[in-house]
Formats: structure tokens, sequence, C-alpha cells
């Protein structure tokens, strides 16, 4: 299977006066085509960082960066090149549109400023696109602020995908929409994904969504990942502390009793990380170990985590069953 | 025993506008936690705000009454309002970034609140609210008093905030969403502190949220709104593992569980969206919504009809108990 | 949309009166050359002729006895295009500037702020004065000598604007599907803060008429035209003996700029409209 996108070693570190920012810390991943990969992780993560990376708003410091083979260059050729291969989706669905323009303009966009095909051709491609994605061309003729959350989701989507992009982009894209939109969306994303081939990078803090969508999971912390593999392997068979931290922490039934362990304090800052395993100051499994050596990403059973102790807490789980 | 909060057949307009709540009833008692679920635009916060007496504009209460241990308080003059508010009431929001004050510090903030409402001298309020974030479980609580709300962090402010509205030991707490803007680990050290200040404290709670499964987590009982009207209520347990409306059912089916990847069902999918207070149908509000509406729907509006176990449906068709959500 | 604008603005009362105020003195310098076909500067009849002293001359004559009338409207025509081309020069430069340094920021924008704030720092007026004295008083180096202390304003407002703009989405957006940086400034993100400029044009506008007025009261105006701000130069001289010479432009001054500064307020109401309803 060919990878639509490649990241190695991927990083972005930001001066601050008090000292470097690592917003996105080495990142090395793939999506094949037609594949969903789910990002999930707490604000600050890097988590949007690294979807601004990988679709150009942002220029990483480090590291290797291919989309469909190709490392993206600058100048206007290869950035169009590259809108054509990557587009993203945005989570507050108002803010992402303009409010001064009609949903046909701004559908129409991406291919005007790609120069592809004639005032009528673009007519034609922007109504296809808009029924694909559920409007009709009533919708096509009304300002931003005429439409629901969720249309307005759906014209964010259609702008993204008339460049018939291979990749897209879904920057907590379901997040800000009520739970019944919400169901409309990622029914959206899956008829589609299936009608065209799409791969998905799809960014979320809520791992039951990210669950539900994607093929694999890719937690991440403080610019890390930390567990990475086949969704049902890492949420079911989850071995990072820090992953067990986010499913106890769905709050539902099974959170109401009171014993059930939550993770205390909050993420620190990725200004000056702690050293050796960024996870260790909320880790309920945290030994002297932990502060010395970064844990790297490494292959345990049935997927990757990046922890050292992971065997361990593996027959710990194990044992609970 | 009497309710500490009473609402009985609210109804909330803008000007002259159609109704943005309205028939809503709704009782919460002492010790116990009300879980109150809509979407966006159901009219959820606005209830909140009128019981606050924080309705702003031309948005007002147009009928309808509110009981606070028993007293009517929708008709009292803003300065007896502002004393209950403080006193027996306190409110928590969503944003805990722009509830608090960004130029004074945390201190100054609650210790305001003491000698406003108690009035306390300095001496003897910085002391208790230095036992309120105790209560609130922030730690280290002498040195947070004199810190900006900018130096801390989210979670840290909405424990702030939740000092502040307990300040005067309120009999009711009203939480608006007060998880959202949280992360999710976040939001679970919130929601057990809430929990066990409820209980500690004998606080009746009135809890906000579009998330079903921060009711089910904390609530007791649960009032689904939808449209600006009660859809459904009753005990949390009975309701998500019964629902008889629709709109509930759908709620719940609307949740993903599972992976699709691994042979998941396909989302249940409300299609639409909520109307505006202007655009809903007559009859039963969720009609054009609704799988199972038939021509009674459109007819007549469905009165809330309450069940021998208190579980409560506006419908004419009501799911059957026991039928898969 | 343009249309719908002005349609709200006359709905609105003070908009009304500030267009009607506006439309007389527009009236006014239009119909000058018609009314008076001689110019401003003939000497009609005899000087220092009280207004309606002499039926000829309603409003009276000055020291030369040039009819005080047509001064006025021909006035009328020097003011508002001195302001309308100062506040337009000031409105380009303040725009291009201030959009420029907020959308780019970074080494860009400390540079352009800090020659808008070293034009901040002199006091406006005396600026305009040094210049007009510098390379002489003409209409051209008038309008350029208001428009220079302006536009740092504009830049401000536009800068700031832009700013919180560019973090939305949808610029975001545009970069992702490859839109130059330019199209995003003027295409995309300034129409969304055109509100506030408009707002604050009208009052430059008022601005420009003041200060033109100003120096030609100073005798730095253009010896060769007439304007509102010429006549007030005569009627100082005379203030004593007779001030309405003066008080004459003063009133046509007064009531254009409350015109301009009534449209301005009822802009403001008209394009936020949230504003209001919250009060």
């Amino acid at each position: 299977m060919s990878a639509v996108l490649t990241t190695d070693a991927l990083e972005l570190h930001h001066d601050t006066p008090r000292g470097a920012l690592r917003a996105v810390d080495g990142i090395s991943l793939t999506i094949d085509k037609g594949e969903t990969l789910g990002l999930v992780g707490e604000s600050g993560c890097g988590k949007s960082t690294l979807a601004r990376c990988i679709v150009g708003i942002q220029q990483p410091t480090g590291g290797q960066l291919e989309i469909e083979g190709v490392r993206p260059g600058k100048g206007r050729a290869m950035r169009l090149e590259r809108a054509r291969n990557v587009q993203m989706i945005f989570q507050d669905p108002s803010g992402a549109l303009n409010p001064r323009l009609t949903v046909e303009r701004i559908i129409t966009e991406p291919l005007q400023v790609a120069g592809i095909g004639s005032r009528a051709s673009r007519k034609e491609a922007v109504l296809e696109i808009a029924k694909k994605v559920g409007l009709s061309a009533y919708h096509l003729e009304r300002m931003p602020h005429e439409l629901s959350g969720g249309q307005r989701q759906r014209v964010s989507i259609a702008r993204a995908l008339v460049l018939n992009p291979n990749l897209l982009v879904c920057d907590e894209a379901v997040s800000a929409l009520d739970v019944s939109v919400q169901a409309q969306v990622l029914n959206l994303l899956l008829d589609l994904q299936k009608e065209l081939g799409l791969s998905y990078l799809f960014i979320s803090h809520d791992l039951a969504v990210v669950r539900y969508i994607s093929d694999r999971i890719a937690v991440m912390y403080l610019g890390r990942i930390v567990e990475l593999g086949r969704a049902e392997d890492v949420w079911a068979g989850r071995l990072h502390p820090y992953t067990q931290a986010l499913v106890n922490a769905i709050p539902d039934e099974a959170a109401r009793t009171e014993d059930a362990p939550i993770l205390e304090g909050d993420v620190p800052s990725p200004v000056n990380p702690p050293s050796g395993c960024p996870f260790r100051t909320r880790c309920p499994h945290a030994r002297a170990a932990c502060a010395e050596t970064r844990p790297e990403l490494r292959l345990v059973g049935t997927h990757e985590v990046a922890c050292h102790f992971a065997e361990e807490i593996g027959a710990q789980v194990a044992a609970g069953h | 025993m009497t309710a500490l909060l009473e609402i009985e057949n609210l109804r909330i307009g803008q000007g002259n506008n159609a109704p943005i709540v309205e028939q809503l009833s709704l009782s919460v008692s002492r010790g116990e936690t009300v879980g109150l679920v809509g979407e966006s635009g159901c009219g959820k916060s606005l209830t909140a705000l009128s019981v606050m007496g924080l309705l702003a504009g031309n948005l007002g209460v147009r009928d309808g009454k509110i009981r606070l241990e028993g007293d009517e308080i929708q008709s009292l003059p803003q300065r007896k309002l502002r004393h209950l508010r403080g006193e027996k009431m306190g409110m928590i929001f969503q944003e805990p970034l722009t509830a608090l004050n960004p130029v004074m510090s945390v201190g100054v903030q609650i210790t305001e609140v003491l000698r406003n409402h108690r009035g306390m001298g300095r001496a003897e309020a910085r002391t208790r609210a230095v036992e309120l974030l105790r209560l609130v479980k922030i730690p280290d609580p002498e040195a947070r008093l004199d810190e900006y709300p900018h130096q801390m962090s989210g979670g840290m402010r909405q424990r702030v905030v939740i000092a502040i509205a307990l300040a005067c030991s309120p009999s009711l707490l009203i939480a608006d969403e007060p998880t959202t803007a949280l992360d999710v680990t976040v939001q679970a050290q919130i929601l057990r502190l809430l929990k066990q200040l409820q209980r500690d404290e004998n606080l009746g709670l009135l809890l906000i949220t579009h998330d079903l499964g921060v009711v089910r987590q904390v609530a007791d009982r649960i009032v689904v709104m939808y449209a600006g009207s009660v859809v459904e209520e009753g005990l949390v347990d009975e309701v998500l593992d019964n629902p008889r409306h629709p709109y509930t059912a759908g709620l719940i089916a609307a949740r993903p569980s599972g992976s699709f990847a691994e042979g998941a069902a396909r989302l249940a999918e409300i299609t639409g969206s909520v109307p505006a207070p202007a655009d809903r149908p007559a009859g039963c509000v969720f009609r054009d919504r609704c799988k199972q509406a038939r021509p009674e729907c459109e007819a007549r509006r469905p009165a809330l009809e309450r069940a021998p176990t208190g579980h409560a449906v506006r419908c004419h068709f009501p799911l059957a108990e026991g039928s898969p959500a | 949309m343009t249309l719908t604008l002005f349609r709200r603005l006359l709905r609105h009362p003070s908009g009304l009166v500030g267009l009607l105020l506006l439309a007389l003195v527009l009236a006014m310098s239009l119909t000058a050359g018609w009314l008076f076909p001689d110019g401003p500067w003939t000497m009609a009849g005899p000087p220092r002729a009280w207004p309606g002293a002499d039926p000829r001359f309603p409003l009276g004559t000055d020291s030369f006895g040039r009819d005080l009338v047509a001064s006025i409207f021909y006035g009328s025509r020097i003011s508002l295009m001195v302001g309308v081309s100062a506040a337009g020069v000031a409105l380009v430069v303040g725009i291009i500037v201030g959009a420029v340094a907020g959308y780019f920021g970074g080494w860009v924008d400390d540079t352009l702020m800090r020659i808008t704030d070293a034009f901040q720092t002199i006091p406006n007026f005396l600026l305009s004065i040094a210049i007009v004295g510098i390379i002489g008083a003409s209409i051209g180096t008038i309008t350029f000598a208001i428009a220079i202390v302006a536009w740092p304003m504009i830049a401000r407002l536009v800068r700031a604007d832009v700013l919180r703009l560019r973090t939305y989405d949808f610029v975001q957006s545009c970069k992702i599907i490859g839109m130059s940086d330019l199209r995003i400034i003027f295409q995309q993100i300034l129409p969304n803060c055109m509100a506030p400029i408009i707002v604050t044009a009208s009052v430059l506008v008022a601005n420009a008429i003041v200060v033109e007025a100003s120096l030609a009261f100073l005798g730095l105006g253009d010896p060769n035209v007439m304007s509102w701000g010429t006549v007030l130069n005569i009627g100082r001289q005379e203030l004593r003996s007779g001030w309405y010479i003066t008080a004459v432009p003063a009133v046509a001054l007064v009531v254009t700029v409350m015109s301009l500064n009534l449209i301005g307020d009822a802009l403001n109401d008209v394009l936020n409209p949230r504003l209001k309803e919250r009060t």
C-alpha cells in the first residue's frame, strides 16, 4: 500500500523567552491511502501544530515530511501542488468561512486559485461536490450566517474536497457540533472516504469519536506519540498509563464510583518539559528510571508504546481482568 | 420534603417574538443533582439565567413561577435578587477565564464576595478564602490566593470559580457546562469534585450540559430539553437505559461507540437541525425530525405525561418500555 | 450592500440630519459657479457692509467689499475637496501600512509600527504647519500635510483588526489552498474590517476640513484659492469691528463638521447593530 503521508522525526520548536517550546517533538508516522489515522490528545499536546505543519501553514524546524512521496517545497507552484494533495477542515465552522462571501464563492475559491477549469466548468464542479456533501443549489446562494452549524461544516468539507485531495486533515472537525449533528458529519466523512478513497488525519480530544472513526490511533502527549496502533488494539489493549487515563476520564456510568483512578494535575508546559519521560510527573507508575531516559516508541504485543514499563503494566491489566 | 428549587410553567421570550422556552417545569431538591440536557439553542442556559435573575437585554420571564425554598423569586427587585444570588444560589460558568476578573488576584475576588455578603473583616475573609480553596482541592491555597487568573491552568481557574460560588454556603448550585472548555482528564477531576461537594455540603445541583455521559456520571435525575421545552424527565438510569422519547433515544444512538472499522454500526442520525424559536413546527416541536411522526403529532402538542415511577415523557407515541435505544 | 447601507443611514435620525446638512454644503459647492459667475474675489460692493445692511449682500461683505455669500459658496468647494482628498490619501496609506504590518507581523510589523510611532509622537498640527511652512502653501501641499499626520491613526486601527482576523480559520484555509498573501489581505481580510474604517473616514474628513481652515486662518492657506479659512484670516484682522466676517465661515465650518460627525455616529450604529441592542 502506498503512503499518502510520511513524517520522520518531525519537529517544530519555537524560541520563547523561557526556553524552547517543543510543540511537535519528533513525530514519525505514516498514513496509507484510504486509511484514517486518529490523533488524540489534550490541549497543548501539539496535535494542531502537527496538522498545521502537514498542510503547510507552519514550517517544521526539523525532520522530514513527505506527501505522496514528495517533499513539499516552497514557491507558488509547490504550494498549489500541495493544496491539491492535502486539505484541512477546522473546529469552528463559523470561523472557517469568510462571512462576507456566498457559499458558492467559498467553495469555488480553491479552483480559482489553482486556475482549474473555466467559469462554467467550475460552477458545475462546485454543484457536484456540494451535492456529495448534502448541500443543494439553494445553499450555494446563501451566506454562511444563514446556515446551521452542521451545514457550515458541510461547506467547509466541500471547499476542502473540491480540489480532489488524497488526504484530509480534520482538526477537531466535529467537536463544536451538537451530538445529533456530529453523527451526521461523522457518517458523511465515512461515506466520502468510501466513495473517494480519501485518507484522513482525524484529530480530536474525544477518544470515543476517534475510536469510532479511525483505523489506527496515535495518542499524543507533550509533542510526542506515546501509543500507536490499530484502533481496537490501542483501545482495548491500552498499555500507556496516559491512554489508560484518557479512557478512564470518559464520563459515563463506570466513572461514577469514586475509587476509579483519575489523573491528578495538569498537562505541564511544553516549554522545558520534564526530563526523561514527559508523562512521569502525572504517572501513577513513575519510577526513578523514568526521569533519566526518555522512552522511545517500541513494539509491545500488538502495537507500539513509549513506556519503560509497558510489559509490566500490560501484565497488571491482564491480571485485573 | 419540599423542593429547593421549583420552576413551574416557565416561559422566556425575547421582546414580542416567539417564546424561546415554554411550558418548562422542573424541580431540584436538597442533596440532589439534576442534569438538564439538550443541544445548543434548546434554552437550557436561558433557564439557568432566569433562575439567577440574570436574563439580559429584552429577554425576560413572560410567564410561570420560580420558587426558591418556597419563596417566589421571579418578581423580586434586583437588589433582593443580588442578595439571594450570593446567599442561596451559586453559579459556575462554562469559561472560567471570562468568569474571573483578569486584573484582580484570586484572593481579592473571593474575599470581596465574603466581605460584601457576609460583612467579614479582611483577616477573617482571608482565612475563609483559604478554607474555600482547600475545599475545592487547590494545592497550597495560601500561596495561590495572591495569584492572578492568567497564572493558573484552566482546571485551577474552574476550581476558583467553584470556590467563589460556594463562598456564602449556598443551598443551590447551578453549573452551566462547567467542564466543556476543559481537557478530558481535567474534566474528570472537576466532575468528581462537584459530586463530592454536592454530597458533603448537601447541595442541590442543577447541572446543565450537552453531554449524556456527564449526566450519567454525576446526576440523579435527568431533564431532557428540546426546542424550548422538556421532552423527557426521570431518574438517570431509567431514562438513559429506557428512553421513551424518540429525541432522547436519538441522542443516545447518535453517540459513537465501538470502532466502525471493526464492525460497529453506522451512527443513527437525527436528520435536520434544531429549529429557531420562530420556526418551530405546530403540534409536537420534534415531529419534522422524528421517524415515528404521524398525523396526530401535527394536530396537537403532546403534554408531559408522568408515569407512577416519575418517568415523564412528552410524546403521543412514546417508545415502548425496554425497546432498544 | 452600499445601497442598503445608504438606506439604513437615511432611517437613522442623526444619519438623516447629517446627510441633509452635508447635501446642503455639497449643493453650495456645486452651484457656486452658476450663482456667482464672477468668482469669489470680485470686489462687488462697499467694504464692511454688515449682514442685512445691503439687500444685495445678505451676509455682508468683507474688508475688501467681497460678497461673503460668494466666498462661503466657493470656500465650500475647497473645504470639501481638501477634506475628502486628504482623508482619501490618509486612508490608502493607513490601510496599506496597517494591513501589511498586521498580516506579516515580525520585523515588518516592528519596522512599520516604529515609523507610525514616530509620526504620532510629533504634535499633529505643528507637523502640518512645519510641512506647509517648508514646502510652501498650495492646495496640493496642504492636502499632503494633513494626510501625513492623519494616516497613523488608520494604520493602527487596521493593524489591530487584521491581527485579530488573520488568526481566523478562514484565513488559514486560504493559505492552505495556496492563495497569495496580497489576495488574502485585500480580498479576504480587509472587507471584514471595513466597518470601523468607514466610521473613522467620516471623522477624518471633518478633521481635515478643520485643519485646512486652521492653516488658512494662520495665513498658511493657498493664497490663490478662496477657502473658509481664507475668510477667517481676513476676519481675524477685523475681529473687533466686524466679527461677522469671522462668524460666517465659522458657522459654515461647524455645520459641515457636525454633519460629518452625525454621519459617523449613525454609521457606527448602523454597522454595529449588536452594540446598540445591548444598551
